[in-house]
Formats: C-alpha cells, structure tokens, sequence
C-alpha cells in the first residue's frame, strides 16, 4: 500500500497559505492543504453573527489575552481570516518596512523591493477603492468631521468585486463569509484555482505538530477522532500567527528556538459610537468606507476607520447595563461609530500551558494606552463637530491583526524563521503566514502576508520555477494554465 | 587484503595480547566507553544515516545500550575471567586443582545491519576483554565504514587486536575458510544454516543467534494502557528490525477486544520519520528488501482475511507506518516467517496451556513475555516457554541488562552473548591440577595388582557409603593404598 509523499504540505489556508499554495500548484507541485475549519460554499455562510462567530472562528469567536485586556479574533474556515475579515487591502509604506528591515536584517523589506510582490498579488485579486457613491450616514459623519478638522482621509481600498452596493445591496455579512463571492477571500480567489490546478484540501483537520526529518516531514493532527498523520518533501505553516506558533510550540521546538512565541502584536482597536439626532443607517451600504490619511496620525501610531456592525456585536461592544444599554441598541440606526486602530510596539508573547493550551500574554502597555487616547480624542472631536448628542466608549479593546511569534530574520536569537522562509537549523520547515512579521506595521496586514506568500513561493521553488512577477487577471490565468 | 592476510595478522596480535593483562586491555575498554560517549551524536547520525532508524533508537539501543554493557563488562571481568580454584576430592589429598579462562585465539564476528553498533561492540569487547584479536565482518548494508577504526585509533592494544573486513557474504565465507578460532554470527537462520555447514569440516565452534517470532502473552488481569503502550514498544521499536521484536501478540479472550482498540489508538499516535531530532517513534526500514518482505507478508495476510489496521509505505521512501494485523490465521506467512518490521499480530488465546502450546510450535526460540498481574502464574508460563528469554510484566527487557545472558533456542540459534556466559564464550577454559615434587607413586599407576584391585573396591565402597564407618573404611583402603603402591610388583 502506497501512501502520498506530498511536495508540499501547507498547514492553513489564509491570507499566506491560499497564495502560497496557488503558486506552488501551478508550478507543478503535489500539495496538500490541511485546514482545522470547514469548507463552506458561498450561500451556505450562516447568516447570522452568532453562528458566524460560533462556526467560522476560533474559540467560538473571541479569545481573550491573559490579562483579558483584549479580545482576539481569528477565523477557522477554509480560506481562515480572510474569509472573516474585512479585505481591505494595503501596501506597506517604508515607515513599517524600514521598521522590519532593521529589526530583521533583511535589505529585502523596501516598498521598492516589495513592490513586485504586491504587484503580483494585486493582479490576482478585484481590488475596488470604496466609491462616495457607496457612503452611508456613518461615513459621511467621519468625511464631514475630518474636513472641519482639516485632517486628511481617504477611501478605502477593498479586495470585493460585486459586492452591488449601488442596486440596493446592504448585506453586511462580510464578517461572516461572503455569500456573494464578492469579497476576495483566499476560498473565493487563489484556492479554488490552486484546487483546478491540483492542490489537494483536507479541511476539519486540526493539526497538532511536525517531525522534521532529513529527507521530509510528518505532520500530525486529527480529523475529528481519527488521528492522522501526513508525508511531505517539505511543510509550510500557515495557520496564522497564534496557529503556527502553537504547532512550533507543541512539536517541542522551543527550546531550539528562543525567539518563538516572542514579539506578538495585535493592532489594538477600539471603537466609539456616537448617537445621532436623525438616523445615520451606519448599516446601509458599504459599512467601511473611509480611513484616516494624516501622516501625523501615522507618526503618532494609530489611525481611524468608520465602521460598523450587525446588532449582536453592537450589543456586545456598547457600553453600559440595562436600561443604558437597552436605549443605545433601540436607536442603533442612530449611532455612528469610528475606530482607532492602534500600531502597538509592546511585544506580547505566546505559550503553551502544561496541558498545550495557548496563552497569549498580551497588555496594553503604556504607549498603546497614550496612542489610543490621541486616538479617541480626535473621534470625539469628530462627534463633536457634527452634533453628535450622546458619546458612548466600547469597553473592550479587540486585536484583529494577529502578528508576530515566528519573526523572520537572520540571527536565531531574534528570530524563528530564516530570510529563506524556513525555520532556522530545519530546511524543509517553513512559515508563511503573519507571524512572520518582525514588528506591527500599523497598517492592514493581510495584503503583505500575501505579498510575503508571493515571494516565499519564489524562494522555495527557487529561480527557475519562480512565479511571474506579475500574473494576468484571474479567471483567464487559471483557465490558460489547466488547459 | 585477502582473507588469510587477516587471519595472519589476527594471530600475530593474539600472541602479542598474551603479553597484556586484562587489566590493561580493560582500560582500554573503559577508554572506548569514554570516547563514544563523548562523540555519541557524531555516532547517532552515523548510525542513522546508514541505517534511517530514528535518534531515539539509535541512541538508545546503539549508543546507550553499548555504554551500559561495556560498564558491566569493565566491572564483571575481573571476577569472571579470574583463574578458579576448585575443590580437589579427597582421593587426590594434597593437589590443587584450578580453571584459566584462557584466549581462544582469533574469533571472526559477523554482524547483521539491524543493530550494526551495538551487537558489533558487545562481541568485540568481551572478545578483546578475554584476551582474543578480532576480526569483524559488518554488514555490507550498515558497514559504519571508518567508525570503530576511529574510536580505537589511539588505544594500542585494542587497534592492533581489531580489524575490520568489509564486504559480503563471500568475504564472510573467505574469512571462515581461513580457519578463526571461533564464529560468532548474528543474522538470518539461512545464513546461519550456512555458516555453520562451512565451519563443521573444520569444526571451528560457531555461536549463532539467529531471527526469532517473538511472542507476548498477555493474560486478562493486566493494565491495559501500560501493556499496549509495551506492545507497541515492543513490535516497532527499530522499526520492528529487532530479533526479539514481538512478532505475535496473544491475548486472553476477555481483554482481546479491548485490546485491540487500545492498540489501535495507541497505533495512530505513533509517528514516522527518519532524520529526525528525537521526536520520530519510528524509524526508516534499513533495506528495500525488508521493505519488500513486509509489504508482501501484509499484502498475503489481507489476501488470507487478515485485517489491517495503518501499514503502507510512504512513496519514495523506506518508512512503513506500523500496522495492526487481526483475525490472523496460521496458514499467513506471517505467522509463519519473522517478519522484521513494524508489524504486530494480535491473537486470542483461552487458557494457559493452549497459549504455551502455541508460542512451543513457533520453532522459533529466541525470547517471549508474560504479563500478568498473577506472578505465580507468570512464571509457572515463563518456565514453560521454549525460549532463552522471558520478561515478565515487560518486554524486550532482558537485553536491557548486560549481565543477563542473550541467546536463542532451536531455529533461533545457540550460544549466549553478553553476561558472564557470553565472555566466557570468548574463552576456552583450561583445567589445571597442581601435585608437587615428592617421591611417592600414585596408587592408580602400575603396577596392576590383585591386592591393589581389591583395595580400590575397598575404596569405592568407602567411597559411597555412608557414616563414620564407611568414611573410617575408605580412610583405611586409602592408607593401604598408597603404601602398597610403592612396592614394586613382586617378582619371582
Ligand atoms: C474581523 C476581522 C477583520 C479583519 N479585517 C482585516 C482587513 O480588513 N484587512 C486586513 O488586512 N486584515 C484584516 N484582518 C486580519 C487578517 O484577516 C489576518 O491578518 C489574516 O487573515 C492573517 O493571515 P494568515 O495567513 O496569517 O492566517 P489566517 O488567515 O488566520 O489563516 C490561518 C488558517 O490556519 C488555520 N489553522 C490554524 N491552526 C491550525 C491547525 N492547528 N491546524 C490546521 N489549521 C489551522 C486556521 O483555521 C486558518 O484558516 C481582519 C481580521 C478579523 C478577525
């Protein structure tokens, strides 16, 4: 009896594991995906934020940091956390990337050096930036208060390609899987091309840990009971920053690598709503439209976004008990809300307790609390400026971007994973995902990991096989290369 | 170089080990013991890049193992090859009698690729230890070219005793024809077979220790987690490439289906990968053909109704997850040949004697376990086992100590390494009776007299019976005795 010797196993199907095993499968690889959440057809996403949070996310949607000072969400469906976030996507600018560069060593971490990766990865996606036409009441609060108060903004850019926000579409359900297949999640875009290309995808298969040997890798976990067990040449990580550090972590590797776990960030955010005289529908439309521009927010390390959300996650984020409380969500089409988004610098660190549960050690330290406070005072400003009648503060910070754990760099000491993508002292392990980043950027990270899966496939297929630079649209791309 | 150029060489070193004391060539030893100890992850990758078993295994069984026994050896030796006094019988009054365990000479060991370290290092050493130059002949598939070479190179005693002949079978039978004084040779019962057809018209004396169909029994009184987790241990440590794998598990009726699923569970845990840091359960197999032996036999037991649980080889690779066989047949070939591999039977048996029975009719002889809460029990079916070694309530576990004596029954050979019985195999002993210089004669020389006759059944009687009157008897027989036997015969 024969059993498969994968190419490539890739361990998660986000951000970085669908670009990575997109370009692999088309240079011919044999691949093998495996994915602790489910595969989900488009229509099939529930259609509720409960079940969404219960069925798509880790932890049942939220995972609280040690101190409980921040709620951490990340997805566990095929296509991870881009199935559940928000696509917006941005470049990096050289104020995060020089930021790696020195940290990590790594010349490579330039706009310019980065730039035909992005390029790459750009081609390969619906890119839209969020047209006025698309504003709600919500986003035109923040475009009126950010004129009075002479800061820049400026639209969002957004991985969605018929999202029909003109026809009357107000769905909402970004955050809970897209049931247009408009957003451009990893499950909408480069996996089911991979799959066409003959990637192969196990999903419900959480996966527990890696033997590294000399001439491949075991990658072991369970498909509900069953305890499986995988072959490959090599296997790539990617499952997510507090995924891929737990695996590292559970294998019993962090006595080889003193960096691991360490340097974890989150982009704390923290949302204020506002209650308008007139209703502002923040729901109607595209419910994120506009960021902040400013460089001096830039320089002070946060930034602001209009947001909103259905009413379970507005139940939970609204301040204030009873009848407080009863009377904000009573006029939710009354309320605005606005977000800071913090660029932490206090790195927080990942363990595993005896019994090889995570914890994520992760305060608010001082410079985050300062950055957040800048923060909120401009979105009072805001609310202030455009009569807002009422302010009401959220009192939880959440961490959306979840980065760092396994740093990439040149010294051990300092990092986990080499500039060659792979795990110091184990060439056939490597990681690709957001925990590779050295610091947080302060900007949205998704579109980078991407960026990042991009130039690791041209690192593990080396020169010859390397992806092209810059691929044609999709559906002829994937059409011309399976034919 | 040929065959009867290391022949030569090998006696002129064992004439020149004459000349050392064992406790010389004991420090040496301990010198050995130091330097693998120091280089034991050189070794361990050495180890498993010829042999693709996984670190923990070819530290522990190769590098560990080795250690361990070369310090029993170092501390054992004295005592076991000291010259022996023995009593002398009262009709020899007034000599000493003694054993020196001598040297034999020149022994020839020949090692099989499962254990290319270990089983090399506890015959040279107790080989050396006696006093022997050796000649080593690895396995071509596991030579470790270059290692021991490197491990004795500045030990004068033990560099100039120990050569090492690489090649094949027909260097193998070279080296026999040029007659050693002993065989020691690990491996296949065919080749065994061989061998000893080569060596009987020069009746040189060849240990065997040959394969083995080693059996676990498992009564209903056990605890489960822990006789699983042994059983497991036991069938696919060193990818099951052991003599003493067990190659059959029994297990009393009431537990089998508990069992079984333990095992099963147990099973899927188990992790396969060579190259690894210590963190692989399982290891590569060391050759295609053992790979090829495995599959066939697991293919030849589903074609016959087995059930499998697991098996298959990882493609382009030499790692075969384990697998569990049941609703096991006597007419599979895997009941029938050892199997060398990770590949674990598992039977049921309803009483003591039809297990016994069963494990008797394997042919094979070489060790078995017995678990039992009941110790009464397990060792009344320990002492009925046809083998040369029994653990009980554990398994493989006699070789994890170097004083206990290893060696195999019928089909699984003859002979004993390791422990005191497998040094003195290194040896020939010599009888030695020391009378001094005196005049008197012995009554047993000539003459031959009626009267002298007369006075030896006078003798023997007193010899045999019993009380003071026979001892006063034979005393008196004995007197006359030696008085007589200095009378010449008379003449005429
Ligand atoms: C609500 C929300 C909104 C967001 N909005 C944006 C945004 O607008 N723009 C942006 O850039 N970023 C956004 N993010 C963040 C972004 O989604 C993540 O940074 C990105 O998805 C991370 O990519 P990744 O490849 O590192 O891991 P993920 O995308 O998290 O993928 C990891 C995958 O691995 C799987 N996995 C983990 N552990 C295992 C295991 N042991 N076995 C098997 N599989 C495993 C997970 O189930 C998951 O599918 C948002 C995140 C959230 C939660």
């Amino acid at each position: 009896m024969k059993l498969s010797r994968y190419d490539y196993i890739i361990v998660g199907s986000g951000a970085g594991g669908g670009v990575l095993a997109f370009h692999l499968a088309r240079a011919g690889k044999r691949v093998l995906m495996l994915e602790a959440g489910q595969r989900w057809q488009p229509r099939d996403y529930p259609d509720n934020e409960l079940d969404a949070s219960a069925r798509l996310m880790w932890s049942g949607g939220v995972e609280p940091s040690q101190d409980a000072s921040l709620m951490l969400m990340r997805g566990r469906t095929l296509g991870g956390g881009t199935v559940i976030n928000q696509c917006l996507l941005d470049r990096f600018d050289d104020i995060a990337l020089d930021d790696w560069a020195a940290r990590s060593g790594l010349d490579s971490f330039s706009e310019t050096a980065m730039g035909r990766h992005y390029d790459a990865v750009e081609a390969d996606l619906s890119l839209q930036s969020i047209p006025e036409s698309d504003w709600n009441g919500n986003a035109r609060i923040y475009a009126d208060g950010f004129d009075r108060l002479g800061y820049r903004r400026a639209p969002l850019r957004r991985g969605q390609s018929r999202c029909d926000v003109a026809g009357g579409n107000d769905c909402m359900r970004c955050l809970g899987g897209c049931p247009r297949a408009s957003k451009q999640s990893t499950a909408a875009t480069f996996l089911p091309r991979a799959e066409e290309l003959g990637l192969e995808i196990i999903t419900g298969c959480h996966i527990h840990g890696v033997v590294h040997g000399s001439a491949g890798v075991t990658v072991y976990g369970q498909v509900g009971r069953e305890q499986v067990q995988f072959f490959a040449a090599r296997c790539v990580l990617a499952a997510g920053t507090l995924g891929s550090s737990r695996i590292l972590m559970n294998s019993g590797l962090g006595d080889a690598l003193p960096a691991l776990g360490k340097g974890f960030f989150c982009h704390p955010q923290f949302v204020t709503f506002a209650r308008y005289a007139e209703p502002v529908d923040a729901h109607r439309g595209s419910f994120q439209a506009l960021k902040s521009d400013d460089p001096r927010f830039r320089a002070a390390g946060f930034k602001l976004e209009n947001v909103f959300m259905g009413p379970v996650a507005a139940a939970y984020l609204l301040p204030g008990g009873a009848r407080a409380h009863q009377r904000l969500m009573r006029d939710y089409r009354h309320l605005a809300c606005i977000e800071v988004a913090v660029r932490d610098v206090t790195p927080g660190r990942l363990s595993l307790s005896r019994g090889g549960q995570l914890r994520i050690h992760k305060s608010l330290g001082a410079p985050e609390r300062k950055r957040a406070r800048e923060g909120l005072k401009i979105i009072r400003d805001i609310y202030r400026v455009t009569g807002a009648t009422e302010v009401a503060q959220a009192p939880t910070g959440i961490g959306l971007h979840l980065m760092g754990g396994c740093a990439q760099g040149l010294h051990r000491d300092s990092s986990v994973v080499n500039p060659e993508f792979a795990v110091h002292g184990m060439p056939r392990l490597h990681v690709v995902d957001g925990s590779l980043f050295p610091s947080a950027p302060g900007i949205n990270p998704s579109l980078t990991i991407m960026a990042l899966a991009h130039r690791a496939a041209e690192a593990l297929l080396g020169g010859a096989q390397a992806p092209a630079g810059i691929s044609r649209s999709v559906p002829a791309d994937a059409a011309e290369v399976s034919a | 170089m040929t065959a009867t150029h290391y022949l030569d060489q090998a006696r002129t070193a064992a004439e020149g080990l004459r000349e050392s004391s064992l406790k010389e060539r004991l420090a040496e030893l301990a010198l050995l013991r130091q330097r693998i100890d120091q280089r034991r992850e050189d070794i361990a990758e050495q180890v498993m890049a010829e042999t693709g078993k996984c670190r923990t295994d070819a530290l522990v069984s190769e590098i560990m193992g080795s250690l361990d026994y070369l310090h029993w050896l170092n501390k054992a030796a004295p005592a076991v090859l000291a010259d022996e006094k023995v009593s002398t019988p009262i009709a020899l009054m007034g000599k000493a009698s003694r054993i020196w365990h001598e040297a034999l000479g020149t022994v020839l060991i020949i090692t099989p690729w499962n254990y290319p370290l270990h089983i090399a290092l506890t015959a040279i050493a107790p080989a050396f230890a006696a006093g022997n130059a050796v000649i080593l002949k690895p396995s071509e598939h596991t030579p470790l070219k270059g290692l021991l070479e490197s491990l004795v190179a500045d030990l004068p005693l033990l560099s100039s005793a120990l050569q090492i002949a690489y090649g094949d079978g027909d260097t193998a039978r070279a080296l026999i024809d040029a007659r050693p004084d002993k065989i020691c040779f690990t491996g296949s019962a065919a080749t065994g077979k061989a061998i000893l057809a080569q060596a009987a018209p020069l009746l040189i004396p060849v240990d065997l220790e040959l394969g083995g169909k080693d059996a676990m029994l498992v009564f209903d009184d056990v605890d489960l987690h822990r006789t699983s987790a042994g059983a497991l241990w036991g069938a696919f440590t060193n990818a099951g490439q052991s003599c003493t794998s067990v190659e059959a598990l029994y297990v009393q009726r009431p537990l089998y289906r508990d069992m079984v699923a333990t095992l099963a569970q147990q099973l899927d845990a188990l992790i396969v990968n060579e190259g690894d840091a210590g963190d692989a359960d399982i290891g590569a197999m060391t050759t295609d053909f053992q790979c090829d032996i495995v599959e066939a036999q697991l293919e030849d037991a589903r074609k016959k109704g087995a059930q499998i649980h697991g098996g298959g080889r990882i493609a382009g690779t030499r790692l075969l997850r384990p697998a569990l066989v049941t609703e096991v047949t006597p007419d599979m070939l895997l009941m029938q040949q050892e199997t060398f591999g990770p590949v674990l039977p598992v039977l049921a048996f309803d009483n003591e004697a039809e297990a016994i029975r069963q494990v008797n009719n394997s042919g094979f002889g070489l060790s078995a376990s017995v678990w039992s809460k009941d110790l009464d029990r397990a060792a009344r079916v320990a002492r009925a086992l046809r083998v040369g070694a029994v653990s009980i309530n554990n398994v493989m576990l006699t070789e994890g100590n170097p004083a206990l004596p290893f060696g195999g029954v019928g089909a699984s050979g003859s002979g004993r390494v390791k422990g005191a019985e497998g040094l003195r195999g290194m040896t020939r002993s010599k009888a030695v009776l020391i009378d001094k210089q005196h005049g008197k004669l012995e009554a047993n020389w000539y003459p031959y007299t009626r009267e002298k006759y007369r006075l030896f059944g006078q003798l023997i009687s007193g010899l045999s019976g019993k009380g003071l009157a026979a001892l006063l008897r034979f005393a008196r027989a004995g007197l006359q005795l030696e008085s007589h036997a200095q009378k010449p015969r008379r003449n005429p």
